[in-house]
């Protein structure tokens, strides 16, 4: 599944260990998403769309 | 917004630090383990002046090296203090809670190293090492009697330590426990393929009975290595 969460990220001049820290996981998991090795669970999913107070669609396209 | 210098620090982290602090940590652990159990055996059957002994001084000195080499390392490559970068509060809790459970598990190892060296060194040069599959001398792994208290610790303290890994694994986030489940999968069907294949291997005489110590230990090292591999490739 694709994402723009290093965009957005970037966008916010937050590192990696910096979103992991407001997403409560580690560095590696967000690693792991932003480099497509880890599909998030439902309930990360919405944490994250929470965060950056976007709809799911905007920041993750399972290429549909 | 806080700037930061890590926001192009996008490579995972090293899989090469990671699972060489975790061969260093088990190094340290296994190398104390080892002289210790030297020690208390050296103290249970008087072998300091005896013709073992300068084949004791050499393991010992052996086992402090090796200990004092993975320690060495272990200072050097700070696993446990990689950056200055932020850690979430699930992720300082499973690193605690890991390093308690190698910690306790530890002390199980060291108890039955240490007993079956006190106990049982009356009638044998050096117990560290064998030659025979049956009975290995490593304490650790040792098929000889232990006293009951000696077991008790043992045992309490692998359940203490299975207790905290469980906590751990349900502390952790759900990328760390679904390398953790890709770890015992890999684990469960090796262990499931090579049981009965070398329990009928021992019927038929070709291999020694099954070994269910040795099954544990390969079973221990594929989750670790699987899960490492899994969480930091």
């Amino acid at each position: 599944m694709k994402n723009r969460l290093k965009v957005l990220r970037a966008e916010r001049d937050w590192s990696q260990a910096e979103l992991a820290v407001r997403l409560d996981v580690s560095r590696q998991a967000v690693n792991a998403i932003e480099t497509g090795k880890h599909d998030p669970s439902l309930q990360l999913v919405f944490r994250i769309a929470r965060l950056f107070e976007m709809p799911i669609e905007e920041i993750f396209n399972d290429g549909e | 917004m806080a700037s930061n210098e890590g926001l192009h620090e996008d490579a995972p982290p090293s899989l090469k630090t990671a699972a060489l602090s975790v061969g260093l940590a088990f190094a340290a652990l296994f190398s104390l383990a080892a002289a210790a159990g030297v020690v208390a055996g050296m103290f249970a059957t008087h072998t300091f002046w005896t013709p073992w002994a300068w084949q004791i001084t050499v393991i010992l000195a052996a086992a402090l090296l090796v200990c004092v080499v993975a320690i060495w390392g272990l200072l050097s490559l700070k696993p446990w203090k990689r950056s200055h970068e932020p850690v979430s509060p699930a992720t300082r809790r499973t690193r605690r809670l890991f390093w308690l459970t190698e910690l306790v598990g530890a002390l199980a190892g060291l108890a039955l190293i240490c007993g079956t060296q006190l106990v049982h060194q009356k009638d044998l040069p050096f117990g560290v090492f064998s030659h025979t599959m049956d009975d290995p001398s490593f304490g650790m792994f040792s098929n000889r009697p232990v006293s009951p208290g000696i077991a008790l610790f043992a045992i309490t303290s692998w359940v203490l330590a299975m207790a905290i890994g469980l906590w751990r694994y349900l502390s952790a986030d759900e990328y760390e426990r679904k390398a953790n489940d890709f770890g015992k999968l890999v684990a469960f069907r090796l262990f499931y393929t090579v049981t009965p294949a070398w329990w009928v291997a021992a019927r038929a005489g070709l291999l020694p009975q099954p070994n269910a110590m040795l099954l544990w230990l390969v079973t221990l090292c594929v989750v670790t290595i699987c899960s490492f591999w899994r969480q930091y490739r």
